[in-house]
């Protein structure tokens, strides 16, 4: 059982990165670290993304993005990770008048993550946990036409996106670790010039891991910020709606190991949010992760 | 005297539903607004015409209608419309100028205020460019 004791950090949280139907919302990396550094991964995830457009406080639209991505995670080394996703993506904006249906490849992306520091207790357990990641989203998915008026509803943003994620975790008690995420992601722009504002984000969350049966519970709620900078076009700001603005949102994750298989639900609810001078609000964001640990090394 | 609660009870049920039914003393109003396009407005060929509006009743409104018209053609080029009941309603449509010819253009906003055929209308003129 040596190897559940770094169940303390074992968390995948929720990740998304170029879900952009709101120009930026879910722009934003999440590492989704698993910290042991004693398994490679490969898994599925299945999401779903709901968002609601305002004119003059007035819903316009609904927006549903559903997205199912391959991921995976590699070990080359103990200090070292590499992780890759390659999403799916299926939106739908339900307007007054009419609606529109898009779906294709999102854009793969990969992230070289580097264990700074990982202190253990006598048992092996981790107490303390730095890694910093550099993250790179390619633009290689489905992406609009330069005229279309339906940009966000689309896979791809079309642009290349770097994001650095530095991640701390220590432990408070046997059960108990906290988890800290801060990400800062710079946006290229597109082939047309538009270019999404980069973004930020900070997130705390409580990790709770308990035996439970023949594997182990871990539940995380948590908080998240995200802050959004403003699109511009050939350099210029955009004008009227810019894709300026913060989110601010709780959520839980709650995991079960069981035979080297993780299953994951991760819930996110915004508290308080003014995205786009209000015109659109993200609402809740549901997705489930299944993954399979590959054990890399059973000696220590 | 059973028999006379009976009628009276039944009497004043029936009129308590008729009540109910009885139509809104107020009329119902409405606030049109349309954002884009703008009166005078020139949409060039192959460019998109954004559709922004808004409607705000003073109760509850029975649906709202779209349509776009090429004047010069007589040719209705966009049109739609929500049939749901609700006070208040917003648009955000486009429409891409494929008209191939200078037209004048006409948009039209309907709002339906009740079933008998009662509606409030707001329209803007404009120009396919070619």
């Amino acid at each position: 059982m040596k190897f559940m004791n770094m169940f303390g950090i074992v968390l995948w949280t929720f990740s998304a990165w170029s879900c952009d139907v709101c120009g930026g919302v879910s722009g934003n990396a999440s590492i989704g670290l698993l910290a042991s550094t004693q398994f490679h991964t490969i898994g599925i995830k299945s999401s779903l993304n709901t968002y609601r457009s305002y004119l003059n406080g007035i819903v316009h639209s609904r927006e549903y993005i559903a997205q199912g991505e391959v991921i995976a995670r590699w070990q080359p080394h103990a200090r070292w990770q590499i992780s890759a996703n390659i999403p799916y993506q299926v939106g739908r904006q339900k307007r007054d008048l009419g609606s529109d249906f898009i779906q294709g490849l999102g854009d793969p992306r990969i992230l070289v993550n580097h264990v700074l520091v990982h202190h253990k207790d006598s048992n092996l357990a981790t107490r303390n946990f730095l890694s910093l990641g550099l993250g790179i989203k390619t633009p290689w998915g489905r992406r609009a036409p330069a005229s279309s008026m339906i940009r966000n509803l689309y896979p791809s943003t079309g642009a290349w996106n770097f994001s650095t994620v530095l991640l701390f975790t220590n432990r408070l008690t046997e059960h108990v670790s906290l988890q800290q995420e801060g990400i800062y992601t710079y946006k290229m722009r597109d082939a047309s010039g538009y270019r999404y504002g980069n973004t930020y984000s900070y997130a705390v969350t409580v990790v709770w891991n308990k035996s439970l049966g023949i594997g182990r519970l871990l539940v995380g709620p948590g908080l998240q910020l995200e802050r959004f900078g403003a699109s511009t076009e050939d350099g210029l700001p955009v004008s009227g709606y810019n894709n300026q603005g913060f989110v601010f949102e709780s959520q839980v994750s709650v995991n079960y190991l069981s035979y080297n298989w993780l299953w994951g639900l991760n819930v996110v609810q915004p508290l308080q949010q003014n995205f786009n001078q209000g015109s659109m609000k993200q609402g809740i964001r549901v997705s489930c992760t299944l993954s399979y640990l590959i054990t890399k090394n059973r000696k220590k | 005297m059973k028999a006379t609660i009976y009628i009276i009870t039944f009497t004043l049920g029936f009129l308590f539903v008729g009540t109910s039914c009885e139509k809104h003393s107020e009329p119902i109003t409405a606030t049109l607004t349309l954002l884009e396009p703008q009166a005078g407005d020139t949409v060039m060929a192959g460019e998109a015409l954004h559709m922004h509006g808004t409607v705000v009743g003073s109760g509850e409104l029975h649906g709202y209608s779209l349509t776009l018209t090429n004047l010069t053609t007589n040719q209705v080029v966009f049109s739609g419309s929500n049939a749901t009941h609700q006070t208040s309603y917003a648009f955000d449509e486009h429409w891409v100028n494929m008209e191939g010819a200078t037209s004048n253009m006409k948009l039209s906003l309907i709002v339906n205020l009740d079933h008998e055929g009662t509606t409030t209308t707001k329209s803007v003129e404009f120009v396919a460019g070619n």
